[in-house]
């Protein structure tokens, strides 16, 4: 075969073979790679000497569209020199010798730049790939439970599935919701299970979520990947509001991942003590501030409990008469300025434990303080407290008791998190046990991994780590009959064991493996 | 219920040889059996009898007969894979001879006892079993029934060809189980009301002895 030095190597073959065989075999030639053959004609692209803009340039693109029109040919469109026309096959050995041409070649075609999560590997999900479903029934069915999806509809067809349902619980209805940290956690569902169907669900608070959540029961769907927690919203003892959403769609053999938490340096507990009996707490020694750092810009959130919510009836704690309130600084110099505080009253009329301080940041990094005072108790309870905002471990962090809720509900399955190329455990992964003694989390799993939306081995947390498991659990629904809790015998069965022999605080029975 | 069924047809067929005027026979057959379960592919059925003329135109007969149709899966039987059937008969049949004698149509009826044998599909159960899990499937052995017809050729004194035609009814049951090698882990259901019933299309030739 010879090669004309202005006619790109595929170009020839395909006019090569149209000239010594059948009058359709250039039109096989081309279908076989990959290149579009309408009419019997090829879709090229003509460059030009001289770009369309120059008169030369404009010249020549005149006369070319005559000469490929001659040919039984028609152009598509021009930009700068290039010139994209449909060429019958026969005519591209005498298009490519005009002299008004540079070079004629195929079109360029843009490849789809998909990202899938190392954990799929890690977990051996991949390896699932080729199993035919065996007695499921239907495909798994999955739903992302988020606050946001932001963009979601870009990724359709490549990052997820060509076809999702996305609803809004939200009062305004937005699935976007400036959010895209649920289209992460989606992009690792899809990528452990790929055949799964997948329904984006977004809200924004507990009344919403309750909706979304009667809501998801009726869709029928089998998992439900949740990368989110909440503060003051429990006892800590797999009680309260949210934690009755997950038992309830548990109830509905929903199996429900959930992120375990990223608060191991980020979570304090202790009994009230006041040497000084001043009234304020000593956090160490006569200190009675606890500090910790956080970025500019970045936002604080403090969330104070402490362990005597009542008793939970099944939508309410009958609440406490112990009152603590909570007080924010900012530390200047030496100095702590009041800020903020959180003085709910706790008199025994169901109001629950809790005081919250949040919505503040500086322009620049700062060392921000919070106190505890002591407004009348009758006895000692635990306190405990949560922040958001700080980049490094607050002053007197206690990892143990930081899962977050509802993770701590024994109808999650709480989900820590180990990195996607050792199962080295991540610091900040919340550990247990649970206020009532329970170990958690129940499973780790890769995080560090990479997204579409969060770019290359970028997507920390157990925020990444839920969803690898949701996908996990979304094969066995979808290619086994495993009903849900068999699925969770299955899951904690086949863990890697990490850490102490057995199921432990830090990584539970061990790093999700499918395999 | 299966073994009392057999006794029971052999005591039939040696007191009819004692008490027969003739003699035996032995057959050979070749068939094209088409199951009416749409989920179960044709197949090319062999099989054997022997035969025992009960009177010029009657004859009992013992036959075995297997085939092994391919299965594509259904939500409520199989999955795919391979199932294996050997049904095991006894009938009678009669023979309506008509011009010189060398042709005769012939009719009858048979019962006995289907022994299948289900193989899930190699490749799925290996993929399964990679990841430590082991899939079995089972069908069950039950009774089946048929009626058959068609037409005899004398390719000589002793020898004919038969053209056969046979409606076999067979319902079976089973069970599948999948379970997991690492925690022992067993997921478990029956199989229902399988449907074996076949149309069968052979040729077969009968040898006196």
């Amino acid at each position: 075969m010879l090669f004309h030095p202005k006619m790109s190597a595929a170009l020839t073959r395909i006019a090569a073979v149209r000239s010594v065989e059948a009058d359709d075999a250039g039109s096989l030639v081309a279908r076989k790679i990959r290149t579009d053959c309408p009419e019997g004609m090829v879709r090229v692209v003509a460059e030009l000497n001289s770009p369309i803009t120059t008169l030369s340039g404009q010249a020549a693109a005149v006369l070319l569209k005559v000469k490929i029109e001659a040919f039984g040919g028609r152009t598509e469109a021009r930009w700068r020199n290039r010139l994209q026309a449909l060429v019958p096959i026969e005519a591209l050995d005498t298009l490519a010798a005009d002299p008004l041409l540079k070079y004629l070649r195929l079109p360029l075609h843009p490849s789809k730049l998909q990202v899938t999560s190392e954990g799929v590997a890690r977990t051996g999900a991949d390896r699932w790939v080729s199993l035919p479903a065996y007695r499921s029934g239907s495909a798994g069915k999955i739903c992302v439970l988020d606050v946001g999806f932001m963009g979601y509809q870009a990724l359709l067809g490549t990052e997820l599935p060509s076809k999702v349902t996305a609803r809004s619980f939200r009062a305004d209805g937005d699935i976007a919701a400036g959010e895209d940290h649920g289209l992460a956690c989606a992009e690792i569902v899809h990528d452990m299970a790929p055949d799964a169907a997948l329904w984006l669900v977004n809200f924004d608070t507990d009344v919403e979520e309750g909706e979304a959540v009667d809501w998801i029961v009726q869709q029928g769907i089998q998992v439900i990947s949740y990368s989110l927690g909440w503060y003051n919203a429990g006892a800590g003892d797999g009680t309260g509001p949210i934690c009755a959403d997950v038992e309830f769609a548990a109830a509905q053999n929903i199996l429900w991942a959930s992120a375990a938490g990223n608060d191991a340096i980020s979570h304090w507990e202790g009994n009230f003590v006041d040497p000084e009996g001043d009234g304020w707490l000593n956090f160490s020694g006569s200190n009675r501030y606890l500090e910790f750092h956080v970025p500019a810009f970045e936002e604080v959130d403090v969330s104070l409990n402490w362990k005597d919510w009542g008793t939970w009836n099944g939508w309410d704690y009958s609440g406490t008469d112990q009152d603590y309130d909570l007080y924010l600084y900012l530390k200047q110099g030496s100095s702590y300025v009041l800020v903020d505080s959180s003085t709910n009253i706790q008199k025994g009329g169901g109001q629950w434990p809790t005081e919250d301080i949040y919505g503040w940041y500086t322009d620049h990094d700062a060392t921000w303080a919070v106190s505890i005072q002591r407004v009348s108790s009758t006895k000692s309870v635990p306190l405990e407290m949560f922040i958001e905002g700080n980049d490094t471990a607050i002053q007197y962090a206690v990892a143990a008791h930081s899962i977050a809720v509802p993770a701590d509900s024994d109808s999650a399955i709480a989900v820590g998190a180990t990195d996607w190329e050792d199962d080295s455990y991540h610091y900040y992964s919340s550990q247990g046990p649970t206020w009532d003694g329970r170990i958690k989390p129940d499973l780790t799993a890769p995080s560090g991994v990479s997204t579409a939306t969060y770019g290359h081995w970028n997507f920390y947390g157990t925020s990444a780590s839920a969803p690898h498991v949701a996908g996990g659990c979304g094969l066995y629904r979808g290619r086994t009959p495993f009903t849900a809790s068999q699925v969770r015998t299955l899951l904690q069965n086949r863990a890697v064991d990490l850490g102490p022999a057995g199921k432990d605080n830090l990584f539970g029975y061990g790093r999700l493996n499918l395999k | 219920m299966k073994t009392r069924i057999m006794i029971l047809a052999a005591a039939l067929f040696f007191a009819a040889a004692v008490s027969a005027e003739a003699g035996f026979h032995i057959g050979l057959t070749g068939a094209y059996i088409r199951p009416l379960d749409k989920n179960q592919g044709g197949a090319p059925a062999y099989g054997l009898s022997v035969g025992l003329d009960l009177a010029s135109n009657l004859s009992l007969d013992v036959s075995v007969l297997r085939y092994e149709s391919a299965v594509t899966a259904s939500t409520d039987g199989l999955s795919a894979g391979q199932l294996a059937v050997i049904p095991l008969e006894i009938g009678v049949d009669a023979r309506f001879p008509f011009g010189d004698g060398k042709l005769a149509a012939w009719a009858g009826v048979a019962g006995g006892y289907a022994l299948p044998q289900f193989t899930y599909d190699s490749t799925a159960a290996s993929a399964w079993n990679a990841i430590g899990f082991t899939v079995v499937e089972k069908v069950r052995s039950g009774p089946c029934l048929g009626v058959m017809g068609g037409l005899e050729y004398a390719l000589s004194s002793t020898s004919v060809l038969r053209l056969e035609v046979r409606y076999r009814l067979m319902k079976a049951s089973g069970s599948w189980s999948m379970a997991d090698r690492t925690g022992g882990l067993t997921q478990s259901g029956t199989l229902d009301n399988l449907n074996l019933d076949t149309l069968t299309l052979g040729l077969a030739v009968r040898i006196g002895l």
